[in-house]
């Protein structure tokens, strides 16, 4: 992604990244709602925009030249900037950000809204989602980059 | 207060221990089929956003079929096709083969956050035209695979059971 080394070296972050982060989407949704009684299309829309925002702030981070935490980590574990910046990429960007954020749910949900005939529902859940999502992802890459 | 809260919700949940196994489960697996799609069209100079792309529409069509066939207000004649001793189980293990399934391995081959980033690029670029294709081709051809998938999981449940048509 974005340039970064790759190589199937790789894979463990990809599994600790996409296990964790889809394990933190189950748990939000499952909690949320048990306890406020939210519909998972309506959590959905907070899951995708926070890890919109997420990866727009860490990719900014990742990518610019004279980040303190990706010298600190190359420092850390004697390794050169850019194979750090790989691993953040595949662990954070691919891994962590992108299990904890879906798209094939939030088709799912607008598909059973629409077919339910909720339509104004639909409207805010299908537009709402990528309008807020993509705002968020711009507003995290431009406050760190 | 807060804490206690939390683990009497959380004890309400059944199988909430195997399930987030399930999940952490699918969800490495998915993920790294994406980083593996990911690499694969980065070797071929093909743009990041186009692997992204792929893995949510096939991540659409597939989480159609999953729907229609785990759901449990979908119409499906599958309960006859299943021995009568795993009938009383037959809800649990629709719920662990969703979490495994829908919310872990197709949660972590699709992407939202993906997206977002690789529109920001694109609009940050100035190719607001592969921009636009990439968001409303996602989200238009993402319904259509929702509803292929569901309609092929359904012709493969009505075939033999013309009475569900």
């Amino acid at each position: 992604m974005l340039g970064y080394r790759s190589g199937v070296w790789l894979l463990p972050w990809f599994v600790v990244g996409g296990a964790v982060g889809a394990l933190s989407r189950f748990l939000v949704l499952e909690l949320c709602s048990r306890r406020f009684g939210w519909p998972a299309w309506a959590t959905l829309i907070g899951v995708n925009v926070l890890g919109s925002f997420a990866i727009g702030c860490a990719a900014a981070e990742i990518a610019s030249p004279g980040s303190a935490w990706v010298a600190r980590l190359a420092e850390l574990a004697a390794a050169d900037p850019a194979s750090v910046r790989s691993v953040l990429s595949a662990l954070i960007l691919t891994g962590l950000c992108g299990g904890f954020t879906t798209f094939s749910s939030y088709e799912l949900h607008g598909y059973v809204l629409l077919r339910g005939r909720r339509h104004q529902l639909f409207l805010l859940q299908f537009l709402g989602t990528p309008l807020l999502a993509f705002s968020a992802a711009a507003l995290g890459w431009g406050l760190f980059a | 207060m807060g804490a206690f809260r939390v683990r009497a919700t959380a004890e309400r949940i059944p199988d909430l221990g195997l399930r987030c196994v399930l999940v952490a489960m699918g969800g490495a697996v998915g993920v790294s089929l994406r980083g593996f799609a990911e690499q694969c069209f980065e070797a071929a100079a093909l743009p990041g956003w186009e692997a992204v792309m792929v893995c949510n529409l096939l991540g659409s069509v597939l989480i159609g079929a999953f729907y229609a066939a785990l759901d449990a207000g979908f119409p499906r004649p599958v309960d006859a096709r299943v021995l009568p001793g795993d009938l009383p189980n037959i809800a649990r293990k629709r719920e662990l083969l969703a979490s495994f399934a829908m919310t872990g391995l197709l949660g972590g081959l699709t992407t939202f956050s993906t997206v977002s980033l690789d529109t920001v690029h694109l609009i940050e670029g100035g190719r607001l035209f592969e921009a636009a294709f990439s968001v409303l081709g996602s989200l238009l051809l993402g319904l259509a695979g929702i509803a292929l998938g569901v309609t092929l999981q359904r012709w493969r449940y009505t075939r033999h059971h013309p009475e569900l048509r």
